[in-house]
């Protein structure tokens, strides 16, 4: 093989290498799927609570995620405007808990996670006698707080 | 009879041989580079008012207003003189159209840069049609911003420093001196591009720089650029219904900057407001948001531009270390400071990184072709590396539509019209930047609704909105997005559209 032709060979060779360097990260790199609108870029003025269900009967356990709250902050949880405990955000702004609501009376009751006056969200829950118990979704987790007080006595058996 | 007939016939072939040399003249690559990205961006530009910045940036445009740190006096003159051309549209198309030309413009001029470099026609249309369809350039082409005007004057700098270096004169470097600091009143982060400036001057034509006549010149490039600044206490003086440069009081005042003080403009175009954000993240956290930004450049090239983009990097720097160690510099000045700035948008101000790097994928294109030149037979490969390049283009295009289009988007118009339709009369709205200039922008533009007050609470602290809030509360309808649970405590919320309203807590058992 002439030397032009082994030369012409290794240009072609690193011609396609250079052309293909980008597409060999397909695989690892998802491409863009979300569109570019206002909205991807509102979340950090509205942080947003959502729950698993917004109707149950009284001792439900309540699914709430909060999202684009600020990253890695202490946030109180509230029930009708009284702290009933914390979680912190993750690097996304994300965090989730659950609601027990054994032993509470029926009606509406407003569930309120905060960061910080400008990074509030509140979200409504109904519990309606007779309705379906409410579970969590399987692999959900965190912190527990409850509606109504609860205070867990310890079992002490007697010989 | 026949006199006249000779002498028209005289006067039509002079006006056809006109227009052929005309066309002759013509640079169809040129043309090219700007005509078919703006066909493209007007086709998919949003039709109306756009949220968040824009509607502020239009609102402003439209009533001579002030805008927030950090001030940009260009983009509201500019937009105000684009304004007065007959566009038709409401104000909100024209300035997301003020973006499109922007855009184009900067296509082109990225276009004549690589021409400087020595790149070939094929290879520039390739990359600049890479950068069009990028998906943050091609969304930012398609509503009020400020950024494709950044980039329009950044290339402007790059190509006025290559002509400069061609044929370096003292009044030839006082051009792109003009630009810089022209550009420095549309976007503070002009001064990224300084440390690039500044190797190529120093190390292309040092001597330059013994002569008196060069430092007068720039001297004098500085104080013409400045000029622009003078807008902002022109504006201020003339006490604007918009103005976004200030802070509301617990009563409800706005408090405005003075920007006839040296104090007051120093703090608007600094942008002392968000120098938190500036480096915001811990070490440990950086690495994260530089794997964001190597992805994010991965799709704005449609990962084939990737490799000629690094191997027209290294081929530039190699070849004329002076030039490719501006962009090499530029490059990593916008990089690394956006990787590091803790704001949520921060995807849409990397454009100056990607028009660079636009720039080494034209080079590296050329390098593919000029290997390719001696292989023509028996394999044809300098035509198949054309049929890659513009089929990226052609699939990016595809691609990255359905991403960007916003000519149906009426999102923004339609929030704002509902909450005026909703909020009864002297109604108090509070609201962030996806709500309140918006709801401006149809007060103040269209005339709609005078009797509301909107104040966007990035302009008021918690604490003095709160007071302000149970202030009103019993005064007049008030409404807000998202209230704290302070308010919650105090006031009852109940969901109006997409904002609550409050009312006065009855004293008494629940």
């Amino acid at each position: 093989m002439s030397e032009m032709k082994q030369e012409a060979i290794q240009r072609i060779l690193l011609t396609l290498f250079i052309l293909s360097a980008g597409l060999v990260l397909v695989p690892f790199v998802d491409m863009p799927a979300a569109a570019i609108g206002w909205e991807l870029f509102a979340g950090v003025y509205t942080p947003v609570l959502e729950v698993n269900a917004t109707t149950g009967a009284p001792g439900s356990v309540f699914y709430f995620t909060g999202s684009n709250y600020p990253p890695g902050s202490l946030a109180t949880i509230y029930i009708d405007g009284r702290p009933v405990g914390t979680v912190t955000t993750d690097g996304s702004g994300a965090a989730s808990f659950l609601v027990n609501t054994l032993g509470a009376a029926s009606g509406a009751y407003n569930v309120t996670l905060e960061t910080d006056i400008n990074a509030s969200a509140t979200q409504s829950i109904d519990l309606v006698s007779g309705g379906l118990i409410v579970t969590p979704p399987p692999g959900a987790t965190g912190t527990t707080v409850f509606v109504n007080g609860v205070i867990f006595l310890p079992i002490i058996q007697a010989d | 009879m026949v006199e006249r007939f000779l002498i028209l016939n005289f006067r039509n072939r002079t006006n056809v041989l006109t227009v052929k040399r005309m066309v002759h003249r013509l640079d169809v690559t040129a043309v090219a580079a700007f005509a078919l990205p703006f066909v493209l961006y007007a086709f998919t530009l949003a039709p109306t008012l756009y949220n968040l910045d824009s509607a502020e940036f239009t609102t402003a445009v439209a009533t001579n207003g002030l805008i927030r740190a950090t001030g940009y006096p260009l983009y509201l003159l500019l937009g105000k003189l684009w304004s007065w051309l007959p566009l038709g549209g409401d104000m909100g198309y024209q300035m997301n159209l003020f973006s499109a030309f922007n855009g184009a413009i900067t296509l082109l001029l990225a276009e004549r840069i690589m021409q400087q470099l020595g790149v070939g026609a094929w290879a520039r249309l390739a990359a600049v049609g890479l950068l069009a369809t990028a998906p943050y350039f091609w969304a930012l082409s398609l509503i009020a911003e400020v950024y494709t005007l950044h980039t329009a004057l950044m290339a402007g700098v790059i190509l006025a420093l290559l002509r400069w270096a061609a044929a370096p004169t003292p009044l030839r470097l006082a051009l792109p001196i003009l630009l810089m600091t022209l550009s420095l009143g549309n976007h503070a982060a002009t001064v990224l591009l300084a440390p690039g400036c500044v190797w190529y001057v120093l190390t292309r034509h040092p001597r330059l720089l013994r002569r008196w006549r060069t430092w007068a010149v720039g001297v004098g490039a500085i104080l013409l650029g400045s000029t622009i600044f003078l807008l902002l206490p022109m504006r201020y003086a003339a006490q604007p219904v918009f103005n976004y440069a200030g802070q509301y009081d617990a009563a409800g005042v706005f408090q405005p900057a003075n920007l006839q003080t040296w104090d007051g403009i120093w703090w608007l175009i600094t942008g002392q407001t968000f120098a938190g954000q500036m480096f915001g993240y811990r070490l440990a956290d950086v690495w994260p948001q530089a794997a964001g930004f190597g992805v994010q450049l991965w799709a704005a090239f449609f990962a084939i531009g990737v490799g000629p983009g690094v191997a027209g990097a290294l081929a530039l720097l190699r070849r004329d270390w002076r030039s490719g160690g501006m962009l090499l510099l530029m490059f990593l000045a916008n990089a690394v400071f956006y990787i590091n700035y803790r704001v949520i948008d921060k995807n849409t101000m990397f454009l100056p990184a990607y028009l660079i790097f636009a720039l080494w994928v034209g080079v590296g294109y050329q390098l593919l072709l000029s290997w390719a030149v001696q292989q023509e037979r028996p394999f044809p490969a300098r035509q198949l590396i054309r049929y890659v390049m513009v089929g990226a283009v052609v699939l990016a295009a595809g691609f990255n539509w359905r991403l960007v289009d916003l000519s149906e988007d009426w999102s923004t118009r339609e929030q704002a019209e509902a909450i005026l339709r909703l909020v009864e009369p002297d109604a108090l709205v509070l609201g962030w930047w996806d709500t309140a200039p918006s709801i401006q922008y149809l007060q103040l533009v269209e005339g709609e609704r005078p009797d509301v007050t909107v104040i966007n609470r990035f302009l008021i602290s918690p604490e003095d909105m709160n007071r302000l809030i149970l202030t009103e509360i019993n005064r007049r309808p008030v409404y807000i997005n998202n209230p704290s649970i302070e308010l919650l405590q105090r006031t009852t919320a109940v969901a109006v559209g997409p904002l609550y309203r409050l009312e006065p807590r009855n004293p008494g058992p629940k």
